[in-house]
């Protein structure tokens, strides 16, 4: 039951993360380095998403757009426009939900099952922890030589345990200087694609943004 | 001749009879108890609550959990199994766990996912209508992620069970599992947990030298291997076998420094082994003797009886010391018959008074001290019997070789004493003491908490410590004992209880609580929780129509609809019972929540984590029906303070009734010069504690109760002894010197308990040397 939650979260953050970190999947080392060469490494980048959800007991796929920006400091902003607008804080220690009417629902991440352990990936990723990320996933990476398609690297994630496999078959992540795509399977057949685009990588937070995450420190450079 | 003959004759039938009843005892084994809890007498009302307190005390003695830390996850699994591997190659000791199945959502989700109409998040309930199925619809479906648990769309598209689900009290526990084991990260290390069962009882002291070795070894084994590692303990086991070290060293200790230091004196006085070994031999037989009694009595003898025994040592040689120096004073002139009878009334009264000094230990309801007191009464009796029956038969010469020359040296001081001092000068002594002691007494601050009984090792403190923020664990005393005729009873009232704690949550005063009902809500509420459900969605075919459109609308498919209204039609009028849930791996980590069938019907425990105020909760309790606030530290606390005030009143009459036995021998005038050195020196003794501002306790009430017994020992022999007894002076001062040796090195002791006693005594004892040497200018005219 916590993992389902984990998984999820964790994919959100793994994918998120690794538009500024791909040194963190130093499993195959020169490939990685050729891949990191072209990351961008900005404190914040601002993109917008568009993610197509197959589920089962749905007739026809979902698609969901939106915008979204991540600051390496404060965490993860999800604003989804359509089709209803509702947008998703992922803080440090809090996560927030706020509706069209701007009600907040916020939630101590502590008080969330399994939170703690996928924080711990998103900061290991953030600092290039490599040893973290083996082990929840088998790292492959492909390079264009090895596949179709346009984007010059593509990272490939098996879950390497048994409770991660119970709610994911695998994931890929795609790019070039920003991640692109990233796809899920999901152990029940779902799947979710994810296309990210628009993508611009800056020094800071806007006003509008901070207060969002619920910091009211001026971001320091 | 004959006479003394026939008494040592008596006296070795007795020595004979305690030897074959130690024989006995030695072949069936005495257990030595070292569990402080014993010390405590029952504190609650309702019997329910005792059995729940010892039922929780039960379940926690036998479990130790480890947390193995090392920098990486990889090295944490490998020292983590190889540690535990090690554990278990030491034989039956303890069951250890390391290995934890991949939790299976299906299995944990089952029981709820098939009753899932009957359970709503609190703020569900409350909101229940104020959000559309529509709204709850498109959040599960447009959600990148859950705030907590997420089921699949089919099963729960409206979010409500996953709310539900992550309402649970599961996060108490901070582990996570990796690997195939639980880890927990934190000081930059990564920690893996083994729990563990113990094969035993855990105050079963070979099993705790057995586990100490074993562990010892586990420990050096999985540092010789992995270095740096380090491994955090926590279990009753471990306080137990640390406190047992403790008062095993300080008995050695006390009892070795406190015995050298008599014997170095003895010799010192009496220049001959004869009285030493004469007065080691009484002293000896009594103490044996009480422990033989003592075992037989209460079929186990508790450590602190045995460290408390060794101090009696310094009360018990009083008798010896007496007889020695009357035979000393005696000089060439000595004749043991009318020797000892010269000396027996003073012996008899000064026994008489102790029997009464221990004796009233008896009347507090601490099973432990009623274990002192009858291992104190028989070691003085039995070493007065010895002083009677065997010593006169064994030194029937006159002391040759003895210390005549402190005799005299005493008798000197004690003829400046006379010629100086009069009843004028000790009347103004007396008040110039009260007046010193007076400021003191009125300062003095009382303490009544019960964790003066328990030394807890700072060491495992720190560890425990440790484990408890790295998992979340929590081990508190303090919780609410919820009770009904039914199952369904004992659920609505918790629910009712819950409904005031979320409002203490709200303020701060209790950061988290949890129960069965957490789990499993009352039949009544789950009842509700469907009437919610039926009239939005499933009331009649025009509700159930609407309920259709709105999944169809949303994109799914129309089985979804059809397979929810089954779902709801096919668990009408059923229920998720306490019972059922009990069989779920769910509340594999809850199942002590639920006592179970009870005389009085049923019951189970809502068990809180961070109480600030214990007091608010009480009183919740108090206004709550079935609802019983259990505070184990708290209620013993309370029974102290009734007990060290009882206790002081006690002190009153024991004092009264000791001066009434001198009144009956030796007149009014006397015994009030006979009683007030002690009681002076009980008032010094209690000043000190005011001036230094230590707190006073149960126990130095208990110690100034033998601050009476031993000054009025003291002052009986000097009125006995008489003005030109330098020999009974002698041997008082070599009483009072024994004494703060046996009972003043008590003041060192690392238990609380003893410790705050022998400071009592320490400074009582002190005083009534001095005050006590009044008593021959006092009484210089009754003198015989």
């Amino acid at each position: 039951m916590k993992k389902a939650f984990s998984f999820l979260v964790l994919l959100v953050l793994l994918v998120l993360s690794a538009f500024v970190c791909l040194d963190a999947f130093a499993v195959d080392t020169a490939a990685i380095d050729r891949v990191r060469e072209g990351v961008d490494r900005s404190p914040v980048i601002r993109a917008r998403f568009e993610q197509t959800k197959t589920i089962r007991s749905l007739k026809r796929p979902l698609v969901v757009s939106g915008r979204l920006v991540f600051s390496q400091r404060h965490g993860v902003l999800w604003a989804i426009e359509r089709p209803y607008r509702i947008t998703y804080v992922l803080g440090e220690d809090r996560v927030a939900e706020i509706d069209d009417a701007g009600t907040r629902r916020e939630r101590a991440s502590s008080e969330l099952p399994g939170f703690s352990q996928v924080s711990r990936v998103f900061r290991a990723l953030l600092s290039a922890k490599t040893q973290v990320l083996g082990e929840y996933f088998d790292v492959r990476v492909k390079t264009s030589a090895e596949r179709e398609g346009t984007a010059p690297w593509e990272l490939v994630l098996t879950p390497k345990q048994d409770h991660l496999a119970q709610f994911m078959s695998g994931m890929r992540v795609s790019g070039a200087r920003f991640v692109e795509n990233l796809s899920i399977d999901e152990a029940g057949g779902n799947r979710s694609e994810i296309r990210f685009f628009d993508t611009r990588g800056d020094g800071a937070l806007s006003g509008d943004e901070r207060a969002l995450f619920g910091d009211l420190s001026p971001e320091k450079p | 001749m004959k006479l003394l003959r026939r008494r040592a004759l008596i006296w070795l039938f007795l020595a004979l009879a305690v030897a074959a009843g130690g024989v006995a005892l030695f072949f069936k084994g005495v257990p030595l108890q070292t569990d402080l809890l014993t010390l405590l007498p029952p504190t609650e009302r309702n019997p329910q609550a005792e059995r729940a307190i010892a039922k929780l005390a039960e379940a926690n003695g036998g479990r130790v959990v480890f947390l193995v830390g090392t920098p990486t996850s990889e090295d944490t699994r490998q020292a983590l199994r190889f540690f535990a591997d090690r554990l278990r190659a030491n034989g039956e000791l303890l069951r250890v766990a390391v290995e934890i199945p991949p939790p299976d959502l299906r299995s944990v989700a089952g029981s709820y996912l098939e009753y899932r109409f009957n359970f709503l998040s609190d703020a569900d309930r409350r909101g229940f209508e104020t959000v559309s199925l529509q709204e709850r619809l498109r959040r599960k479906l447009t959600a990148p992620f859950g705030f907590g648990p997420t089921l699949s769309v089919e099963d729960d598209p409206f979010g409500t069970l996953d709310a539900w689900l992550s309402d649970l009290p599961l996060m108490n526990f901070r582990l996570e599992p990796e690997g195939g084991v639980l880890v927990a990260r934190a000081e930059g290390r990564v920690w893996g947990l083994a729990a563990g069962e113990l094969s035993g009882r855990a105050y079963d002291n070979a099993l705790q030298r057995r586990l100490t070795d074993a562990l010892a070894r586990a420990e050096r084994e999985v540092s010789e291997r992995f270095p740096g590692v380090e491994i955090l303990r926590a279990g009753t086991v471990f306080y137990a076998d640390a406190a047992r070290n403790d008062a095993e060293r300080e008995m050695d200790l006390i009892g070795s420094v406190s015995t050298v230091c008599i014997v170095l004196l003895l010799y010192f006085v009496f220049r001959s082994f004869a009285p030493l070994t004469l007065g080691l031999v009484s002293v000896g037989f009594g103490v044996v003797s009480a422990a033989v009694l003592s075992a037989f009595v209460f079929g186990e003898i508790h450590l602190i009886t045995l460290v408390f025994g060794a101090s009696l040592i310094g009360d018990a040689i009083d008798y010896p010391i007496q007889y020695f120096s009357a035979r000393l004073g005696a000089g060439d002139a000595w004749e043991a018959a009318p020797g000892l009878s010269r000396i027996a009334p003073g012996l008899t009264t000064a026994l008489v008074v102790g029997l009464m000094g221990y004796g009233a230990l008896i009347f507090l309801p601490f099973p432990a001290l009623a274990q002192i007191s009858v291992f104190s009464m028989t070691g003085l009796a039995v070493t007065w019997l010895t002083v009677l029956l065997l010593l006169p038969f064994l030194t029937t010469s006159p002391d040759t070789r003895g210390g005549r020359v402190v005799v005299d040296r005493l008798q000197c001081v004690l003829d400046r004493l006379l010629a100086v001092g009069d009843r004028k000068k000790c009347l103004y002594g007396a008040l110039a003491t009260l007046a010193l002691a007076l400021p003191g007494c009125l300062a003095v601050r009382w303490n009544d908490d019960v964790h003066l009984l328990v030394s807890r090792s700072p060491v495992l403190a720190e560890q425990e410590a440790r484990i408890r923020a790295l998992t979340g664990y929590s081990g508190g005393s303090q919780f609410f004992l919820v009770e009904g005729k039914t199952p369904e009873e004992v659920l609505t009232n918790e629910e009712k209880l819950f409904a005031s704690l979320s409002e203490l949550r709200a303020e701060g005063v209790v950061s988290a609580y949890q129960g069965v009902s957490s789990f499993v809500p009352s039949r009544a509420r789950q009842t509700q929780n469907r009437l919610l459900w039926k009239e939005k969605a499933f009331a009649d075919r025009e509700n159930r129509e609407n309920f259709r459109r709105i999944v169809f609308d949303a994109g799914l498919y129309e089985s979804v609809a059809e397979r929810l209204i089954e779902a709801f039609d096919a668990t009408e009028g059923k229920f998720l019972s306490v019972d059922a849930w009990l069989k779920t791996p769910l509340s594999l980590a809850n199942r002590d929540l639920w006592l179970g069938e009870t005389p009085e019907g049923f019951a189970s425990i809502v068990s809180l984590r961070g109480l600030r105020d214990p007091g608010r909760a009480e009183s919740l309790a108090a206004d709550a029906k079935g609802v019983t606030f259990v505070d184990k530290a708290g209620s013993v606390s309370r029974l102290f303070r009734l007990y060290r005030e009882t206790g002081s009143t006690w002190l009153f009459y024991a004092a009264c009734l000791i001066g009434v036995v001198l009144f009956a021998r030796y007149g009014a005038a006397q015994s009030v010069f006979l009683l007030a050195p002690a009681l002076l020196s009980m008032a010094l003794s209690m000043s000190a504690f005011g001036y230094f501002g230590i707190p006073m306790t149960l126990f130095n009430i208990l110690g100034l109760m033998l601050v009476l017994c031993v000054s009025v020992n003291y002052a009986i022999f000097l009125r006995e002894g008489g003005i030109k007894a330098a020999a009974t002076l002698a041997g008082v001062l070599l009483s009072a010197l024994t004494d703060l040796l046996g009972f003043g090195l008590l003041a060192f002791s690392s238990t609380p308990m003893l410790s705050g006693f022998g400071l009592t005594l320490l400074v009582g004892i002190g005083a009534s040397i001095i005050l006590t040497s009044s008593v021959p200018i006092l009484c210089k005219d009754a003198a015989p």
